[in-house]
């Protein structure tokens, strides 16, 4: 029997506030973080984008790091959503743990900032190695104690997806009882001018799903799991806040960019992560679809949908109309919501759905509140056709 | 955890002789602040068509991905798991200076679609139509033993029979000299590139000869006992950075090329066993070798 994976912590920054408590509320609200940027300079200002209150001075002031030192924000939400996490969980200090982070920007945007210092002297060398998605995830790490192996992974918008299965992996095969894993991600010049030349980008707030929908906001945050093996958490008396049953990752295989019509490598990845926890489609009681608000992905995700449930579609919404498309950080900022939606009895809404569009699902555009949900599937797909599904459960009690 | 893991083959390309190991008893000492791969005959891989469109990185990383399953006579792997430490550095730089020079308008989107660090996975598993699992990892000089302990992990615990484990790194020379102030001053070894590709299976097809076996992968942060840890394996023969970097010169797939080396030291009974170990600023990866 394979070790069960329990959650017993969770840690979360976004546009929509804070740690866990004002993400909550934001939802219950339906008070979106997506609006005009505060922080990040661009010539792009008019593009709405879900970007955390806080500025740099004002997380490095939180956390207690001096106002010199320079670090890339991708790692400062990081480090507010591990210490979040890591608090819940109790995990004693000196517990050898792991680390797996999930960044696609990592330090650009220091890179960015400093670009002409960097090329032409050496004033900026020290800030040359502060570029990648490791140095971002070790900064993380040098936060805490414990732990005892750092890895990151990068496959774009579900890197934090990817990120929490490696993690769970080394809590199943017994390297660890416990891994802190997730993502992080902070808005960029860089990406931002990206999506902007793809010209997927929304200059009115994303409508996931509707027939009008005319394609994503960027947003930023972190969100990490303390992944536990069930026992050592049960010995330890943590309270277990859900249960991972299930991930999946597959590969669309199809295009650099655009998703299958067909929504192969989703569809995949959903079965695969109910087949590893036994489930079946209808076991399902709540979607947070990936739901970008471009037209190709919520069609190509609506697609997935309708093969796996049939007639049968549980509530689907798209927290990204909260939060904008937090990119590398989505998977593990869904996540999060997803927990609170089972432990607080919630279906988030699906914000500016207005019209039906035949290639898509109709979501649960109002929200829920007074549900009881047992299992939800977590979807996160990205470039590449990278396409993860996490399947996460109330916890129960020892089966 | 008591389940074998084998290496079925292994291709690398670098400023060794490409796509060989035949250099084993004669390499090549790279020297000098840079050194680019040598590039293999691309035309039995690509028509010329698909070579104009793709760039240097994926040529080397589909030739040498390509060459391993066809080697191992897997078909498509069950699962893809790709190290990119600086990822498609050229593509990012390109986009960045174009960004960061003439401004925010303008910009080509072909660049950005493919400077994500998991365009190199994704792309080798659109060439071979694989729709298995499929992850990038990025942890600066451990990303291919990041890739490998997840590859390894996933076949110990059953839930793939085989894996195309890798990793690829590009260093235009037009960036040689930025990389280079991020490194420090000057060192002995010179700033390189390359990729290196491992098909890794829990079973030996029938038919096939295994290289070597694959006993473990560990990825360590800031490791207080190094060399207990290293000791505890009893390996016949320890290589660590130097060993790599005198071969393959400096990159963040300097780590993976040893292993194909050393692959092809134990496969020809050169050592009974090698521990590989990788130090990367705080981090450190171990890849244990034994003969099959």
């Amino acid at each position: 029997m394979a070790r069960r994976v329990v959650i017993t912590g969770a840690g979360i920054i976004s546009a929509i506030g804070v740690g866990k408590e004002a993400t909550v509320r934001s939802i219950l609200e339906r008070r979106s973080g997506i609006g005009r940027l505060r922080h990040l300079v661009t010539a792009h200002s008019d593009l709405p984008c879900g970007e955390a209150a806080l500025s740099d001075a004002g997380l490095k002031a939180l956390l207690g790091i001096p106002p010199e030192e320079v670090v890339a924000r991708t790692a400062l939400l990081g480090i507010v959503a591990v210490k979040e996490a890591i608090a819940q969980a109790g995990l004693p200090e000196d517990e050898a743990t792991a680390l797996v982070g999930g960044t696609t920007v990592g330090g650009m945007d220091i890179t960015e900032n400093h670009f002409g210092g960097m090329t032409s002297g050496d004033a900026f060398n020290a800030l040359i190695p502060l570029h990648t998605c490791g140095s971002s995830t070790d900064r993380i790490a040098g936060c805490f104690k414990g732990f005892t192996s750092v890895t990151t992974t990068s496959t774009a918008c579900s890197s934090a997806a990817n990120s929490i299965a490696l993690g769970a992996n080394l809590v199943r095969s017994g390297r660890f009882d416990s891994v802190v894993a997730g993502g992080s991600e902070c808005l960029t010049r860089y990406h931002l001018n990206g999506f902007n030349s793809l010209m997927i980008l929304d200059h009115e707030p994303c409508r996931p799903f509707d027939a009008g929908r005319a394609g994503l906001n960027l947003g930023e945050g972190a969100g990490f799991l303390v992944l536990e093996e069930e026992g050592h958490a049960l010995n330890r008396g943590a309270r277990i806040m859900g249960v991972l049953d299930g991930w999946g990752n597959a590969c669309d295989a199809y295009h650099q960019t655009a998703s299958s019509p067909d929504g192969e490598g989703a569809f995949l990845a959903m079965g695969k992560a109910l087949a590893m926890a036994g489930l079946g489609p209808g076991d399902v009681d709540y979607v947070n679809a990936h739901g970008t608000g471009t037209v190709n992905n919520d069609s190509s995700e609506s697609a997935a949908l309708r093969r796996l449930f049939g007639e049968a579609i549980p509530p689907v919404s798209s927290t990204k109309s909260f939060t904008g498309h937090t990119t590398s950080a989505s998977g593990g900022i869904e996540a999060v919501i997803c927990l609170l939606a089972m432990e607080n009895g919630f279906i988030p809404a699906n914000l500016g759905w207005e019209k039906p569009d035949g290639d898509c699902i109709v979501p649960e555009h109002e929200g829920k509140e007074g549900v009881s949900l047992s299992h939800v599937l977590c979807n996160s797909f990205a470039f590449g056709g990278n396409d993860s599904s996490l399947l996460l459960s109330k916890y129960e009690g020892h089966e | 955890m008591s389940k074998d893991v084998y290496i079925l083959a292994v291709s690398q390309i670098s400023v060794q002789e490409p796509l060989t190991l035949d250099w084993l008893d004669d390499p090549l000492r790279p020297s000098g602040r840079y050194a680019p791969c040598r590039e293999p005959d691309f035309r039995p891989f690509f028509t010329p068509m698909q070579a104009r469109r793709m760039g240097p990185l994926f040529k080397r990383a589909a030739a040498v991905s390509r060459k391993v399953v066809e080697e191992a006579g897997t078909g498509c792997p069950e699962g893809i798991f790709t190290g990119a430490g600086l990822g498609c550095i050229a593509n990012t730089w390109d986009f960045l200076e174009s960004m960061c020079t003439a401004g925010e308008e303008a910009l080509s989107p072909t660049l950005f679609m493919q400077s994500t660090h998991n365009t190199v996975g994704s792309m080798i598993a659109m060439d071979a139509g694989c729709h298995g699992y499929n992850c990038t990892y990025s942890q600066d000089g451990i990303s291919f033993e990041s890739a490998m302990l997840d590859a390894f992990l996933q076949i110990c615990g059953d839930m793939i029979g085989n894996a195309l484990a890798g990793v690829h790194e590009e260093l235009p020379e037009r960036l040689a000299a930025f990389v280079g102030k991020g490194a420090g001053g000057p060192c002995e070894y010179p700033l390189s590139e390359g990729s290196a590709a491992l098909m890794l299976s829990g079973s030996v097809p029938e038919g096939k000869k295994a290289m070597c076996r694959l006993s473990d992968v560990r990825i360590l942060h800031r490791p207080s006992n190094l060399d207990e840890v290293v000791s505890a394996y009893g390996a016949s023969s320890v290589l660590g950075n130097d060993f790599f970097y005198s071969l393959f010169g400096r990159s963040f797939c300097s780590s993976g090329l040893g292993a194909c080396a050393a692959a092809g030291m134990v496969a020809s009974g050169r050592v009974p066993s090698v521990l590989l170990v990788n130090v990367s600023g705080p981090d450190a990866g171990l890849v244990f070798l034994e003969k099959a």
